[in-house]
Parts: structure tokens; sequence; C-alpha cells
């Protein structure tokens, strides 16, 4: 209450100083009448009453004390004197600032996209209670259901209070002027609602239209109807067509109202088709859910995974070993990035410590410099917290200063990156400004700004004033400020090279990832998707001769060498399937081997490559559906089921039937540059018809086939679209994306690290030798050569740079093992990258320390004594 | 006649009590301490004002601008509650004391 008085008062303030005056001017009149009613003249009595009243300003002083004003005046004394102080050494201050920047720059950005992707609520409404279904092989987290658990999952409403799912089919649009490829979303009942999603135009699906062939009908987002079609103002009830069928436009949603940049949904009848629901189905969904209020992931899990124990026939017996999971939305979204961003935001911490070393040293030595003027206070009289006080404001101040700079730089930082990763497509991130930003922008400045200042602030105003003054301004330094000051060096140089060694082996790692053989050939080879209309393809067999004539004919395209069709190119984005194999000889209960599937056409090994190490490739003759059961394996898999048998010939057990091995291929980097081989199972195209993407190798650069390639398209099957046309090799590295930005930053991070380092040392050194100039000044006029000086103080930054890279590096070395997962082809404790950042650091130090050291050679031993 | 410094907490337990006895300005107060005791104590500007302010911030006692008795404009300061039992206290505590002290100074 004293204090909420005190602080009222302050804007009392004026009123309190009049009365006070008037009460005290009254008081004196008073006794001047009095001393006059004793017989007193006018002017004795006056006398008189100065001398009774006593030191009014003293009065005045200690009344204003009670009153509380006196800390607000020193506050401002204290403000005055310290931007006068620093106004005289811009030097010190711009470096300060400038450093503080930068420590704070780089946390905040951090914090701010932690906190986007941490800390905020996602952009939905319930988002904390939404969670993605799969089902998962074991000892890995996948993100895959199908039909079949989609059904399983049903009938749980005391767990979830929606459940929804998705599955998406590629076709084209007709009806409008050109013919479109197109997404569609089958969508089952619930979807919408889990994001809350709402319409602006229209309604959403009613419960029959999810019924077999009562679904001709379609709600479109936003975007599609303002880009795609328009903004027409009509849309309710125009038609879209696709596959041949026309379909209503029912609805359209509000911006932004599905977390994806999903399209087109239509209805999906999964529940009433029992082709879908069985077990191994192809159709493939994305499926969420909203839990219930008061029902825990954990829990529900467990749950799930007791159902599936209970109904065996919805999924196929090698995958009995299969769990259900359930994954928050954020960690389906991003949670296997997070061991990365803690990694970022201790980096950023470091920084921010290495920042506030340097600080710390400079402040020591200026308060150094002024200990002569503190002592003379300290005996005047002024008292110890009081100058504590003054010279902690003077470090708030810069502080002050320098975070608020580093919070503008940092958010800017933030944004920047923003728009570098395409952060913002990711529609239930916000990536606005939020409070707890500035918050922790303030928090980290009040921090760095009291530990910055607090001890360079007690250490010097320490009484022991007989010392002070009589060493003067220049002594020797005492041996243990030094010590103090050594020590925070040695810390600087550790943080630094462990920073740097982290970033060599990152940029190592990129590098060996980008030379890595990823199994196939990826220049000149050219890739697009084609989806035929279900019309013309209504089996597997007029699939596969569908396929057959577009190959045919980007064969005859001059410059093409070869060509070939499989469901899922390497590293294309294109959905690829899981499934689980495993040997006649191995018991059905125990679960299989988890393997890749892709459905390929002949000439698709030839076209990248990919070398037959056994047996035959697959060929037209197996491209039947009535052809003999033949699949080909890659040596992985060979390997992991087969381990030394040779499995050439070998039968193998594929959705409950077997199947013969007819050759063995070479493994291939399935999903990005750097990536583990997986065990791959290749199956011909009519005897698992999928959407098929086509590949070509050409002589030329293939982009400059482009024309030739739709034209020779357009020749056998004229009126389908293209999508998705690309070069491999672009997406072979654009694959490394996520490893870029990673390493850029943290190259950028280490790359501030080392400059401010270079800095402490640089200020260590220079602050040292100015010390040590007396001494040196005595050894010159002994004898000393220059060399022999220089020798003597470099030798002393080598030995403390030298126990900051030892201790640097043995925690680079510790730290170093949370990275391996990161790391391809290169141990965490790989001695060549080691030795480039030690090596580094140590240049970089012995650069800082050559001009002080030189300064202090070249010091003229005459005048250094005389001034003493 | 001695000025004896008077403790700051004795003072402020003086002028609550002369509040105790009515409302009055602060000029009033020093005299009447100094009459009532005989010059014996003497409360100067620089001691006065500054226990006034404190205990006014102490919520002990609150002021007024009023008109004194030869029509001059002056702050009065009257006791509250809180100060009474102030008072009470502080008088407890004074007598408790005095009483240690004589009865020291008299058997020793």
């Amino acid at each position: 209450m004293r204090f909420f008085r005190r602080f009222l008062a302050l804007f009392q303030r004026r009123r309190f100083e009049s009365e006070m005056e008037e009460e005290m001017r009254l008081h004196r009149e008073h006794r001047i009448e009095q001393a006059i009613e004793n017989g007193m003249s006018r002017e004795e009595a006056g006398r008189t009453a100065n001398r009774k009243m006593g030191s009014l300003d003293q009065a005045k002083e200690s009344a204003r004390d009670e009153h509380g004003f006196l800390w607000f005046d020193y506050l401002k004394q204290d403000i005055s004197y310290a931007w006068r102080g620093l106004r005289k050494s811009p030097g010190f201050a711009l470096v300060v600032i400038f450093t503080l920047t930068a420590g704070i720059g780089c946390n905040t950005a951090c914090f701010s996209l932690l906190n986007s992707l941490l800390l905020r609520p996602l952009a939905y409404p319930n988002a904390d209670r939404i969670v993605f279904l799969a089902e998962s092989p074991p000892g890995e987290i996948s993100y895959d259901s199908n039909g079949a658990s989609f059904a399983r999952w049903q009938e749980n409403d005391d767990l979830f209070e929606q459940l929804g799912g998705y599955h998406l089919r590629g076709t084209t649009l007709t009806g409008r002027d050109h013919p479109r490829p197109v997404y569609l979303t089958e969508t089952t009942a619930g979807l919408f609602e889990i994001f809350s999603a709402r319409l602006t135009q229209g309604r959403s699906f009613r419960r029959a239209e999810h019924q077999p062939g009562q679904g001709h009908v379609a709600v479109i987002s936003h975007e599609f109807w303002q880009q795609q079609l328009g903004g027409d103002l009509d849309i309710l009830g125009a038609q879209l067509v696709f596959d041949g069928v026309g379909h209503d436009v029912i609805g359209v949603l509000e911006p932004r109202a599905f977390p994806y940049d999903n399209a087109i949904f239509v209805p999906s009848d999964v529940l009433h088709n029992e082709a879908k629901r069985a077990p191994g189905s192809d159709y493939d969904m994305s499926t969420f859910a909203l839990l219930n209020p008061d029902v825990e992931r954990g829990p529900a899990q467990t749950r799930l995974q007791s159902m599936r124990g209970a109904y065996p026939d919805s999924y196929l017996p090698e995958q009995r070993n299969w769990r259900d999971t359930i994954q928050s939305w954020r960690d389906a979204s991003y949670g296997t990035y997070k061991p990365a961003f803690m990694m970022t935001a201790l980096v950023v911490a470091a920084i921010l410590l290495i920042a506030c070393v340097n600080i710390t040293n400079l402040a020591l030595a200026r308060n150094r410099a002024r200990s002569g003027e503190i002592a003379l206070r300290l005996a005047l009289g002024a008292s110890t917290g009081r100058i504590v006080r003054q010279l902690l404001t003077e470090t708030m101040l810069l502080a002050i200063f320098g975070g608020l700079l580093g919070a503008i730089a940092g958010v800017a930082l933030f944004q920047g990156f923003i728009r570098w990763t395409n952060m913002n497509t990711l529609r239930f991130v916000e990536t606005s400004l939020d409070y707890r930003v500035m918050l922790f922008a303030a928090g980290a400045t009040l921090l760095a700004g009291l530990v910055c200042g607090l001890l360079p602030a007690l250490r010097c105003a320490r009484p022991g004033i007989n010392t002070h003054l009589k060493e003067g301004q220049q002594g020797v330094a005492t041996g243990k400020r030094r010590r103090l000051q050594s020590g925070l060096v040695i810390a600087e140089c550790a943080c630094t090279v462990a920073l740097l060694i982290i970033a060599v082996l990152l940029l190592r790692s990129l590098q060996n990832v980008a030379a890595s053989d990823p199994g196939f050939t990826r220049e000149g080879v050219l890739y697009f998707s084609l989806s035929p209309p279900a019309e013309r393809t209504p089996d597997a067999d007029s699939s596969a001769r569908f396929t057959d004539q577009v190959v045919t004919q980007l064969h005859r395209i001059p410059g093409v060498v070869a060509a070939g069709a499989t469901s899922a190119v390497p590293m294309s984005k294109v959905e690829y399937r899981t499934e689980a194999v495993r040997r006649i000889t191995q018991d059905p209960d125990a679960g299989g081997l988890t393997v890749g599937i892709d459905s390929v056409a002949p000439g698709f090994f030839d076209t990248l490559q990919i070398s037959l190490l056994r047996g035959r490739t697959l060929t037209a003759a197996d491209n039947q559906s009535a052809a003999p059961r033949a699949v080909l394996v890659n040596s992985r898999l060979a390997e992991l089921l087969f381990e030394n048998e040779p499995a050439l010939g070998s039968p193998i057990v594929w959705r409950g039937e077997q199947w013969e091995i007819v050759g063995i291929v070479s493994d291939t980097a399935r999903y990005y540059l750097g990536h583990d081989p997986i065990p791959q199972l290749f199956v011909a195209q009519a005897r698992l018809p999928l959407p098929m993407s086509y590949v070509l190798r050409a002589q030329v650069d293939p982009m400059s086939l482009i024309k030739s390639v739709r034209a020779a398209v357009e020749e056998t099957h004229p009126g389908l679209a293209l999508t998705n046309l690309r070069r491999l090799s672009d997406r072979a590295d654009g694959s490394m994306g996520l490893r870029r930005i990673f390493l850029s930053t943290f190259g950028l991070f280490a790359g501030v690290g080392l400059a401010l380092a270079a800095m402490g040392v640089f200020g260590l050194m220079t602050y040292t030798a100015a010390q040590r100039m007396r001494e040196m000044g005595i050894r010159i006029a002994l004898g000393a050569t220059t060399r022999d000086i220089m020798n003597l103080i470099l030798g002393d930054s080598l030995r403390l740079i030298g126990l900051g890279l030892l201790a640097g590096t043995v925690l680079a070395a510790a730290g170093s093992r949370l990275l391996q997962s990161q790391l391809y082809a290169i141990n965490n404790l790989d001695p060549a990258s080691y030795l480039l950042a030690i090596a580094t650091l140590a240049a970089t130090g012995t650069f800082a320390s050559l001009l002080p050291a030189w300064k202090a050679a070249r010091a003229n031993p005459v005048s250094v004594l005389r001034s003493e | 006649m001695t000025k004896i410094d008077i403790l700051q907490g004795t003072l402020d337990m003086l002028i609550l009590r002369i509040l105790n006895q009515g409302t009055m300005h602060g000029w009033g107060i020093a005299d009447r301490i100094e009459s009532i005791s005989e010059s014996v104590l003497k409360v100067g500007e620089g001691s006065l004002y500054p226990a006034l302010y404190r205990m006014q911030q102490k919520g002990w006692i609150k002021s007024e601008w009023s008109v004194s008795e030869n029509n001059r404009k002056a702050k009065f300061y009257s006791l509250t509650a809180s100060g009474r039992k102030q008072l009470r206290e502080k008088e407890k505590s004074w007598n408790r004391m005095t009483g240690a002290v004589a009865a020291i100074m008299q058997n020793s």
C-alpha cells in the first residue's frame, strides 16, 4: 500500500511542493508574530525566526524523502548522468548497443519461431483437441490410414466428438474453357466439423449424398472459386464435370476454412462401399478427429489399439504388428523437427551469453578507468548502493536501446524467414506479431542488462578507497580482476568454437548428401503425371494399355533415349505406399517386413538407369492382369528378408498371396537425397493399377522437349492435362531444401558468434595491454625487443584461446551427439571438421590480438614511465 | 534551556497525543509541545513536518486546509482511527520502557 501511495504521490508532486512552501511560510510568519508580541522589533524577529527554523532546505528535503519523491529524483539524476557519460564514450556505447542488438535479435527471431509453432494456439477453434489418426508400422509413426481402418475407428463416440477423413484423387476437370488437372478431395462426414469450416454460400453434404452413386455434388474452396472460376456470382448450381460426370456446386467455403489448400470437395462413400473398406484396400486416407473435451490422447490410443486386436479382419495379416496411433495435430505436422528447433534455441542462447560476456568485460574495463572518481565519491559520503544504482542505470540504458533495436531486428528476421521458407502456406500457424514475443524481448533485455551491469557495478563500488586512490589511473592489473575477465573470454571462445564445430559438421554433411549417389540417374530426366479418365480405363488391363500407349509415343520423340512409368518417382512428392510382406516360411501372425510398394510399367528401370543385379526385369508379358505373380525387389529387401539365402526365385507373401521374386535391382534413395534405402517391392502395373507418373530420359536438356511431350500425349489421348512436369535433378536438389535451411540458419548464428568472440578477444587484449603499459615500459627500457613484447602478449592471448578451444571442443563433442541423426556420412567426432573450426577460431583470435600486442610493443618506455 | 533531541518514535507519540485532543495546524502543534513541556522540548520544522508527512503516509493522521483562529489559512491535521490505535500502543510501550528505566535507577 505504501508503494502505491508513493507512486500516486508522484503525480501530486506539484501540489505537494506548493503546499509545503505555503505551510513553511505560514509557520515562519507565525514565529515572527510571536516574537513581535514578545517585544522584538520586526528585523530582529525575522532573524530569530530564521534561526529557529533551522535549515529550511534540509527540512524540505527530509519532507520530500518521507513523501517518497527522492527515489524518483535520484533516478532522473542517474539517467542524465549516464546519458552524459555515454555521450562522452560513443565507441563504448555503440559497441554495446550493436552487440546487444545482435544477441537479442537472434533470440527474438528464434523465439518467434518457437512461439508460432509450439506455444501459440493454432489458428483453428479447438485446435488443441484436433488429432491425427494413422496405422503405423512398428518402430515409426506414419501418416497413412485407409478405408478399412477408417471404418474400424467408427463407433467411438465416447472418444471422439467428431471423426472425419479424406482421400485425394487426381482427375481432369472438363466442361469449362479447357480441360484442367485437379485433385478431388473425397470427404467423409465430420471432416468440416473438426475444423469448424463454415460456408459463405450454399450448404455442405447431406447424409444421403455419402451413399454410392449419390454424391454428384461438390463444395469448393473460396480460393478455387475466386482464382479458377473467376468468382462467378452464380456459382451455386453450376456444373463441374469430372470423369465425364457432372457435379453440382452446392457450397462455397469461407476463405481459409480448411487448413490445407484442397480446392474441390466431393462426398466420400467409403463407409458404404465394400471395396474401399476391404483390408489392404487402396483407398488411402488422411484421418482427423476431434477429441472429446476430457479425453486424453494416451488412453484414446490404447483403446483404439485394443479395438484393433478385436477386428483382425480389418487389416492384412502381415500388418498384425502395426499399431493405431493418435498424434496431436501439431506433432503430426512438424513434430519431427522439434529436436532441431530446440538445438537452435540453445545455440541462440549461447550467442546471447557470448554477447553478455563481451559487454561485461567492456564494462569492467570502463569502470576501472573511472575508479578514481568513484573512490572519491565514496569518500565524500555516497552510499555503495547509490553508486551501484548509478552504474547499473548506465548499463540498463544501453540495454534498453540495444534491446529495442534487437527486438525490431528479430521480428524482421523472423518475417524474412517465413517468406524464405514459405512457411506462410501453413495456414494453421499464426505468424503475426504476438505479445509473447514482445514480452520475451523485454525480459531478455532486462536480464541482459542486469547480468552485464551488476557484476561490474558491484566490483567497482567496493570500499577500500585507499587502494583506489593510491593506484591512480594506471597500475598493474589486480590478479583477481584479470582472472575474472580471462575466465569470461575463455567461456566466450568455448561457446564460439562449439558453434563453429557444429556448423562445419552440418556443412560437410550437406556436401556429402549433395554428392551422394541416389542409385538412379538424375541428369536429363523429366517426369510428369497424367490421369486417364475413369471411363477409358475401367480395369487394370486397360490402364496398362493406356500407359503403354503414352510410353510408346514418348519413345518416338527425337532426343528421347528411354521412357517408362511408375506409381512413385523417387523424390517426387507423390504419395508413397507402404505395406508389409513376409517370407512363406514365416508365421503370418508374427507380422511382416514393412516395405515400399511401387507399381511399374516396362522401361522404368532402364530410364532411371537403376541396375538390375540379378534375374530379369518386368516385361510386357508380366504386365497383364492374368500373368503369373511376379515381383522385383531391391537388394535391401533381399538382405532384410532373406539374409544370406538367395532371394531370386523364392516366394514372398504379399496381400495374402504368393509372389515369385524374378529379379533383384539396386537400392535407390526414395524420399530425399541422403536417405537410407528402404526395402522396396515392384509390381507390374496391370497387377496393381495406380495413378502413374511418366519418366523419360533425353540426351538434351529435357525442358526443351516439353512441347514435344505435350504434343505426343495430345496425339494419343486428346483432352488430357499433364501435371507436375519437372526435372528430376531439380527435385533431387529440392529434397535437400530443409537441410540447406537448417545449415544456413546455423551458419548465420555461428558467424555472429565468431564476430562477437573476435570482438571480445580484441577488447580484452587491448585492455590488458593498456593495464600492463608500465610493465611493458620497464621491459622495453631493460632491452626487450618488439618481437619479445609481442610474443609475450600473444602468448598470453593464445593461452586463453587455447583453454577456450579445449572447453569448447568437449562441449561440441557432447552436443553433437544430439545431432547425429542429421549428419550424413560423417561422424559427429569427425577430426577434420573439428580441426577446421578450431583453426578458424585460433586464427581469428590471434589476428584480433595482433593490434593490441603491436601497440604495446611500440610504447615509448620513457613516456609510459613518466606518466606514473 | 537545553534542547533535547527527541527520538523519532517519541515525537510521533507526542504529536498523536496532542492531536487526540483536537484538530490542530503544524505550528500550533509545535507551540503546544513547547508550552506544555515548559520549553524543555522544542520541535524544529526539520523534525516536525517530516514527522507529520510520514504519519500522513502511514494513514495515522489526515489533513485539510482551513482558516485558523486569526483568520489565516493553515493546514489542519487530525487523528484517524488507526492513529488512535497507534497512540494507545505507543503509550503502552513508552510506559513499559520508562518503568524499566526507573526500576534500574532506583534499585542499582
